[in-house]
């Protein structure tokens, strides 16, 4: 049991600790918040705001 | 707009679940099983030389001096040196790969051409 | 819920934040694609020897000035994250745009697995050196991708902020060792007399080596994922994109230099971590450091640029119900598209676990050759419904349609070159994605609502 075998048990751990916060996250907004309102994005919308496509 | 535009049917969560495995199964099913089953990769020949040295692989002094600064001795280097591409090309596997894009390309670019024309009638509506 | 289009014009809505400039721009491109000097191009070295792989390097740098020029012109008109899959799907289709999105899902996928594989390849190499013989590379292949999985999760500017900041430690790391091995005393510490061969396998070689000659430059397209996060898309993305090539194609001709000035062919066509190893055989324990943090950043930032790129196109696809809508949801506090993050992990996990670095890379290579076959046609198809001067287009590529002629000829070349070594799997990718297009045509499409997957406001194509 050397540094590189810590070094190993670490990485398995920190990264099983991050992808369990982010199923845990996904979860709660999952439950706290509407899908219609989680899927309301739209392609289009940047483009009115920001660009103008007319001929000039 | 037009008045009559394609209204599609809702997806249910149980759909969408079957669609998204299904995606995750053609993606371990066609590309990875190949992968680990060793079907795919560099189809290459390898030369056997028996009690390999530096010179009998046609390594320059120079040559040699690198490759022990590597950590490789001939023994070790001899695969690496003596693993070669086959080029051969057979005319046959050619001839269906090609045949595959190109085929993949026109099936393609129809059915869009065909989809693309009821997006532009009902976003524009119906040409007069 | 959803069908309820017209009247959610004043429901509330949420969308990516846009929030980046021309510095994140530049990050994303040259910090997907700088990896590529790290490892991987030093496999044509492999297909055509050390000379081969300097021509495939420079035809292929024509073959992305080409894509640089066809992109820029589309892209400065449709700027809408999911790039060239926004392009298909206006100017060519739906089961065009279905394909291009699953290649730039795909191409980015794996070239975000083949950053994880060296990292943990790295790491065992280098604990092999400090006496540890077989370190699992698998916790951090996992750990890589895991953490930059939660980076991109959590918000947009702070992951291409820091893609930012070691994309240029990696490029400096390169700079470094440029100077560090006295190029201008040949001979010292550069071999290349002694060192550079006679082409292996002849002309052959040469054209099988345009294989791996996209991976000098592949992913540079991918700026325009960032299209709806970008403060001005219209400017920032050509001039991101612009300004990527020329530090891609510095890079890339300091790393052959070097390279095939220190290693053999046969070892360095078959390396993992080519710097690296170069780095290795100077002796200097400081280049050696330098290197070493340079390859792991370079890898970094590509597998970050990648999960950033990837989820953006599949986020895309799940909007306009190409893919299940499950995955078009944007997370209310960090918007971001969290459920395509979080899908893609165990694909990028699974694929950097094979090991066979050059096959994963292959996959990779093939999704975006198909996505480069696309372009010229796309382009001829864009002048054709749109000719200039009937919508603004941000910028106009010159001596159309040779760029768009030299392309397409370019990219059936490099078909042929993958053909020859690589025949089977260029067979199971097309396989992937035709299995995929009929699964397309004749199931999902049924979801899709027709026109509201037009979302420019242009005028009708001219034809139609």
């Amino acid at each position: 049991m050397d540094f590189w075998n810590i070094f190993e048990y670490a990485a398995w751990g920190i990264s099983g600790l991050l992808l369990l916060w982010m199923l845990f996250d996904a979860v709660q907004v999952n439950r706290d918040f509407s899908e219609e309102l989680l899927t309301s994005s739209r392609e289009g919308e940047l483009e009115d705001q920001s660009e103008k496509h007319e001929l000039t | 707009m037009s008045g009559k535009a394609y209204r599609p049917p809702e997806q249910g969560k149980a759909g969408q679940i079957f669609d998204s495995i299904f995606l995750l199964v053609l993606v371990y099913a066609v590309l990875f099983t190949p992968l680990v089953l060793g079907l795919t990769g560099g189809g290459t020949v390898t030369k056997t030389v028996e009690n390999p040295t530096w010179e009998t692989l046609g390594q320059n002094p120079t040559m040699a001096a690198q490759w022990e600064k590597l950590g490789f001795t001939p023994d070790s280097a001899a695969e690496m040196i003596t693993t070669r591409f086959d080029y051969t090309i057979d005319p046959v596997a050619l001839l269906i790969t090609a045949i595959v894009i190109l085929g993949y390309f026109i099936f393609m670019i129809r059915f869009s051409e065909k989809e693309y024309r009821e997006v532009i009638n009902e976003r524009f509506g119906e040409k007069k | 819920m959803s069908s309820t289009d017209t009247a959610g014009q004043d429901r509330q809505r949420i969308s990516l934040l846009r929030v980046l400039g021309p510095a994140h721009v530049w990050a994303l491109g040259v910090g997907i694609v700088l990896v590529g000097e790290f490892m991987g191009w030093n496999f044509t070295v492999g297909k055509g020897g050390a000379m081969g792989s300097l021509i495939a390097c420079w035809v292929i740098g024509l073959l992305y000035t080409c894509v640089a020029m066809i992109d820029s012109e589309v892209t400065s008109t449709v700027a809408a994250a999911g790039g060239q899959y926004a392009q298909a799907k206006h100017i060519m289709g739906p089961l065009m745009a279905f394909n291009v999105g699953l290649y730039l899902v795909m191409a980015y996928t794996m070239l975000e697995a083949a950053d994880a594989l060296v990292v943990g390849d790295l790491l065992s190499s280098v604990a092999g050196e400090m006496g540890h013989n077989a370190l699992d590379p698998r916790p951090f292949v996992v750990l890589t991708i895991a953490a930059l999985a939660w980076l991109n999760y959590r918000g947009v500017l702070m992951t291409l902020t820091v893609n930012f900041v070691i994309t240029a430690a990696a490029f400096i790391s390169i700079v470094v060792l440029f100077i560090g091995v006295q190029p201008w005393n040949p001979g010292h510490m550069l071999q290349h007399r002694e060192l550079l061969t006679d082409l292996p396998y002849g002309w052959i070689g040469v054209i099988a080596a345009f294989q791996f000659g996209i991976w000098y430059y592949l992913g540079i397209e991918g700026t325009c994922q960032a299209a709806e996060e970008v403060r001005s898309p219209a400017r920032s993305l050509p001039y991101g994109t612009m300004s990527g090539i020329i530090t891609l194609l510095i890079a890339a001709t300091m790393t052959w230099y070097v390279a095939t000035g220190l290693l053999p062919w046969e070892y360095l066509g078959q390396a993992a971590t080519p710097l690296y190893d170069a780095a290795r055989v100077t002796g200097s324990t400081a280049l050696q450091v330098f290197l070493f943090i340079g390859t792991t950043f370079a890898a970094i930032a590509s597998a970050n640029g990648c999960i950033n790129d990837a989820s953006r196109a599949w986020f895309s696809m799940g909007r306009d119900r190409y893919m299940p809508l499950w995955f078009g949801a944007v997370h209310p506090r960090y918007r971001t598209p969290y459920r395509s993050i979080l899908f893609l992990i165990p694909i990028a996990v699974s694929f950097s676990f094979t090991g066979l670095l050059d096959q994963v890379i292959t996959f990779s290579i093939l999704s975006g050759l198909l996505g480069y076959t696309f372009m010229p046609i796309n382009m001829w198809m864009f002048r054709r419904k749109w000719p200039l001067g009937t919508i603004r287009r941000g910028y106009v590529h010159p001596f159309h349609p040779l760029p768009a002629i030299v392309l397409l000829a370019l990219c059936i070349t490099t078909y042929f070159a993958t053909f020859l070594g690589y025949g089977t799997q260029l067979l199971a990718m097309m396989c992937f994605y035709i299995i995929a297009s009929l699964w397309f045509t004749f199931h999902r499409y049924k979801y899709v609502r027709r026109g509201d997957q037009f979302t420019m406001p242009w005028a009708r194509p001219r034809g139609y």
